[in-house]
């Protein structure tokens, strides 16, 4: 667990809720306000950072099977694909014993035989 | 008729060869489909979160004193919501390349590979029937009619075996593989799911409340039927995704336990009953996961009537 960061997060959004508060209950010019509101947006974007960062190394960590999982998949599909040859090659031998029927009675019918 | 007793040999020594059981099979087909069905929940999950952080910013930009301050807090909030969705599309796929393993596993472990041969039989047989026909009418007249079914069926038999064989050995091969993967990454699901994402929804549900509390519910002209609604939906979708990050744990759990099952009967050639205890236990948790999933759609806040 990143706990420096979590602690950050924390803090960060401690923060916002103060300044919220402080928004709500104070009495402020509109440059103040608009002032509060830019603070309220960076501190937004702080925490944005923190916890992407987190998120995209949790997305990492579960992405770092991947290479292997997808060696396997394939690996899978090719046998897959070899077994389904038997299939196939019966269906072969069927066309060609089918194609010597047929010669054969034709070489019959000519006389050759 | 040389090569009716050589293939009939090759069809006893296939026969020798060890091939699953129905219930395996049945067993593999439902791992697939439950593992097809949980393999869109993680990435959901933070989705999910995904949406109800971009609600808290669409209340916290009521705050704002004019419209330009408002229009920026829903940019940043649409920017932060767009790069989150990307970072859930990129959980998923760990968890798509495990569905499309499960799926190669009830295929390899199916009866489809046998069926497309017997798919072949009735051309094979009249064929080989026509060609002695036709070898017993010009030639020698001593091959026995039968001989092209008694061929067929050797055969046959002989392709089925070999391919039953073949999938037996390749599930052997694949399945320990397999079970090393799922064990890593359902493991490193559940460290997430308990470590810092953890931290991360409890705080996301105290900043919501904090602002919903700060911005609405103190301002007695901001509260009426519509925003306290929402806030009791809010309660109600924060409960239901803290439900459904539970429930992620428990699946992924259950998951690597029902693979660990299958990876066992297949090496052993144990006989299993109709449906494991895993597998079942896997099923009920990604129903419920499901369940959970489907409240929050129907339930989820929305500041449509604000």
């Amino acid at each position: 667990m990143n706990t420096e960061s979590m602690n950050t997060l924390k803090i960060v959004r401690d923060t916002i809720n103060l300044v919220q508060q402080q928004m709500e209950e104070g009495t402020w010019t509109k440059a103040e306000k608009k002032s509060i509101a830019a603070t309220l947006r960076s501190l937004n974007t702080i925490e944005n950072v923190i916890v992407n960062e987190t998120l995209m190394k949790m997305a990492d960590e579960l992405n770092a099977s991947n290479t292997q999982l997808t060696g396997l998949i394939e690996d899978m599909e090719n046998t897959s694909a070899k077994i389904e040859k038997i299939s196939i090659a019966v269906k072969r031998v069927s066309k060609v014993i089918g194609v010597l029927a047929e010669i054969t009675k034709k070489a019959i019918a000519v006389g050759i035989l | 008729m040389k090569p009716i007793p050589l293939i009939t040999l090759a069809a006893l020594l296939f026969s020798s060869c060890s091939v699953l059981t129905k219930s395996q099979v049945k067993n593999i087909s439902v791992f697939a489909e439950t593992t097809d069905a949980f393999a869109e929940f993680p990435g959901e999950l933070i989705r999910v979160r995904a949406d109800l952080v971009m609600e808290e910013r669409i209340v916290a930009a009521l705050q704002m004193p004019d419209e330009v301050e408002i229009k920026n807090t829903i940019s940043d909030a649409q920017k932060n919501y767009k790069i989150q969705r990307r970072i859930a599309d990129s959980m998923d796929l760990p968890f798509q390349l495990l569905k499309q393993y499960a799926l190669l596993l009830a295929k390899l472990s199916s009866g489809d590979y046998v069926e497309s041969l017997h798919s072949n039989r009735e051309s094979f047989e009249s064929n080989a029937g026509s060609l002695i026909d036709v070898t017993n009418s010009a030639l020698f007249k001593e091959i026995p009619p039968e001989a092209g079914t008694i061929f067929t069926e050797a055969l046959f038999l002989a392709g089925e075996r070999m391919t039953k064989a073949k999938q037996t050995k390749a599930l052997k091969k694949f399945v320990p593989i397999g079970d090393t993967i799922i064990g890593i990454v359902t493991k490193k699901l559940s460290d997430m799911l308990n470590g810092d994402l953890k931290t991360i929804m409890q705080s996301d549900s105290t900043k919501f409340f904090n602002t919903y509390t700060n911005i609405v519910l103190k301002k007695p002209e901001r509260v009426n039927y519509s925003t306290v609604s929402q806030y009791a939906k809010a309660v109600d979708a924060f409960d239901n995704l803290e439900a459904f990050r539970l429930q992620c744990i428990e699946s992924a759990n259950t998951l690597a336990a029902a693979h660990k099952q299958l990876n066992r009967a297949i090496a052993t050639k144990a006989k299993m009953t109709e449906l494991t205890g895993e597998i079942k236990t896997f099923g009920a948790s990604v129903n419920k996961l499901y369940k959970l999933y489907k409240a929050i759609k129907t339930k989820a806040p929305s500041t449509e009537n604000q």
